[in-house]
C-alpha cells in the first residue's frame, strides 16, 4: 500500500466529522442544560430530600470521569438489551455528564442572587415559582453566563473523547486521516483550527448575549 | 491523555470480565440472526494500515476490510463495519456490539478463554522497527531504550513480556500514534506488524526492522459459544483460500503471499 498525501479530500473528511461533533455538542448542551436545570431547581428547592436527591446525582456525576461515563452508556446499555447507536450512547453519556456540571453552576448562579431579593418578592406576595421566574432568575442569568459558556467550550472540546465508543468525531478522523497519509502535523494543525473556530464562535456568541442581557437589565 | 487511556483501559478490562455471561444467554445462532437481520456488523481499525485505513476517496480499505466485505458477499448481507480501537475489541464483542471482529487480531490463549477465533487468515510478524542508526541485534538489547507499542495489542503483549527489565515501553492508544512517535523522536524504536514496518519502511528509508519480537498469526474473533457461527467462519476461510480471493488480498495489501496454517 502507498501513503496518500494530505489534500483537500482529507479536509473535507475532517469538515464531514465535524459535523458529527457540532451534533454531538448540541445534543449534549441541550439536553444537558434541560436535565441541568431541574437539577439546578431541585438543588434549590425548599422540599429537602429532592435537595438530596440532586446533591447526590452531582456528586455521584462529577466523581465519575466523562470517559468511564461513556463507556457506561455505551456498553451498559447494550448489556441491558438496549442496542443504541454510538450517537445515542455518546449523546446520553455528555448529557448526564453536562448536567451536573450545568446544575452545578446555575445553582451557584442562583444562590447568588442575595437573601434580600427573595424577602422582597415574598413580601410583594409572589410564590416561590414567580419569584424564581421573576426576581432571581433574570438576576442569576447574568452571572451564570460566563461559566456557562466557558463549560460548553469545554464540551466541544471534550467530544473528542466519544471515539473511543466507535463514534467518528473531529478527533477520530483525524487519527485516521494521519494513518492514511503518515502527516501528523498538517492533520492535527487542521484539526486544532476547526476546534478553534467553533469555540471562538460560541465565545463570540457568548459576549453578544451578555451584552443584551445587560442592556436589559439597565 | 494518559490518565484517560489508563481509564479506559480499565474500564474496558472491568467490562471484559462483567459482560461475557450476559451476551451468551440470547439462545440461537448468530448466523440465523446475522442471515435473518440481513446485516453484518464488523469492527475494523481504520487507524491500523495496511488492515485497515481510508483510501484516497476516503472509503474504508485494507486487508481486513477486504476480508469482511468477502464475508458479507458470501453471506447475502450487508456489510456494516464499525471503526474500534483494539482495547474495545473483546468488550465490543462479548457486550454483542459487534458479530464479528476482523482487525488484525493476534491469537492468544488469554484471548481465547473470553472470545472465540476462528482459522489463521493472516500470519504476520511482530518487528522492532528504529532508525538504522540505533542498532539493536535483539529483544535484550532494548534494555535501556524507549520502545513505542500499541496499548492491548499483540505487539503491546509480546513486548511487554520479551522486553528485558530495563525497556522503557510506551503505549498508544492506535498504531498510527505508535508509528508517529517513531517518526517524530519521541521513543527508540517500536514494535511493530512486519506489514506497516514494510509500508512505514518504504516512506521512510532510514528506518529499519532490526528483528522479530514473535510470529503473529491472526484469525477473526467472534462470542464463545456459538459453533455453527465459528463453523460457517473457518469454511469460509478454507472457501477464499481455495479461490484464491484470499492470497490476492495479500499480494495487494501486505506484498506477499503467507502460506496459511490449519488447525
Amino acid at each position: 500500500m502507498v501513503f496518500q498525501h494530505f489534500s483537500l479530500t482529507h479536509v473535507g473528511y475532517l469538515l464531514q466529522a465535524t459535523q458529527w461533533t457540532l451534533l454531538l455538542s448540541a445534543i449534549a448542551l441541550v439536553c444537558g442544560a434541560i436535565l441541568g436545570a431541574i437539577v439546578a431547581l431541585a438543588r434549590v428547592s425548599a422540599f429537602a430530600p429532592l435537595r438530596w436527591l440532586a446533591r447526590a446525582y452531582i456528586y455521584v456525576i462529577q466523581g465519575t470521569p466523562l470517559l468511564v461515563l461513556l463507556f457506561i452508556a455505551y456498553f451498559g446499555l447494550a448489556d441491558l438489551g438496549l442496542n443504541v447507536r454510538p450517537l445515542v450512547a455518546a449523546g446520553a453519556g455528555f448529557t448526564l455528564y453536562a448536567s451536573a456540571f450545568l446544575g452545578e453552576i446555575w445553582r451557584g448562579a442562583v444562590e447568588s442572587v442575595g437573601r434580600g431579593q427573595w424577602e422582597g418578592s415574598a413580601a410583594l406576595g409572589l410564590s416561590w415559582g414567580l419569584s424564581m421566574r421573576y426576581v432571581v432568575v433574570p438576576q442569576a442569568l447574568k452571572v451564570a453566563i460566563p461559566p456557562t459558556v466557558g463549560f460548553s467550550v469545554q464540551v466541544v472540546k471534550n467530544t473528542a473523547l466519544a471515539s473511543i465508543v466507535g463514534f467518528i468525531e473531529l478527533t477520530r478522523a483525524g487519527q485516521i486521516v494521519s494513518s492514511a497519509t503518515f502527516q501528523p502535523l498538517q492533520v492535527y494543525l487542521t484539526v486544532a483550527a476547526i476546534y478553534f473556530v467553533i469555540c471562538s464562535v460560541l465565545s463570540h456568541l457568548s459576549r453578544l448575549a451578555d451584552r443584551r442581557i445587560n442592556a436589559e437589565a439597565e | 491523555m494518559k490518565l484517560f487511556s489508563t481509564i479506559a483501559m480499565g474500564a474496558a478490562m472491568l467490562l471484559t470480565a462483567i459482560l461475557p455471561a450476559v451476551a451468551q444467554s440470547q439462545g440461537g445462532s448468530d448466523l440465523d440472526s446475522i442471515i435473518k437481520r440481513g446485516t453484518i456488523n464488523v469492527g475494523v481499525g481504520l487507524g491500523t494500515p495496511p488492515y485497515g485505513f481510508t483510501n484516497a476517496q476516503m472509503q474504508p480499505d485494507g486487508y481486513d476490510v477486504n476480508v469482511a466485505k468477502l464475508i458479507a458477499r458470501d453471506l447475502g448481507v450487508k456489510l456494516k463495519l464499525v471503526d474500534t480501537t483494539a482495547a474495545n475489541r473483546i468488550p465490543a464483542l462479548t457486550s454483542g456490539k459487534l458479530d464479528i471482529v476482523i482487525y488484525s487480531f493476534s491469537i492468544t490463549p488469554e484471548r481465547a478463554k473470553v472470545i472465540a477465533f476462528t482459522d489463521t487468515y493472516y500470519v504476520d510478524k511482530q518487528v522492532y522497527v528504529a532508525p538504522s542508526a540505533k542498532k539493536v541485534e535483539s529483544v535484550d538489547g532494548l534494555a535501556g531504550k524507549s520502545v513505542g507499542v500499541t496499548r492491548a495489542s499483540t505487539n503491546d503483549i509480546v513486548t511487554t513480556k520479551n522486553a528485558p527489565k530495563g525497556a522503557k515501553i510506551q503505549r498508544y492508544d492506535d498504531d498510527a500514534t505508535t508509528s508517529q512517535a517513531l517518526l517524530s523522536g519521541q521513543v527508540d524504536g517500536i514494535v511493530t506488524s512486519g506489514a506497516l514496518a514494510n509500508a512505514i519502511e518504504r516512506q521512510n528509508p532510514d528506518l529499519k526492522t532490526f528483528f522479530t519480537v514473535a510470529a503473529a498469526p491472526m484469525a477473526i474473533g467472534l462470542r464463545r459459544g456459538d459453533p455453527d457461527l465459528l463453523h460457517w467462519l473457518n469454511t469460509e476461510i478454507f472457501w477464499l483460500k481455495t479461490t484464491g480471493e484470499i492470497q490476492a488480498l495479500q499480494k495487494k495489501f501486505m506484498g506477499g503471499e503467507v502460506d496459511l496454517p490449519a488447525y
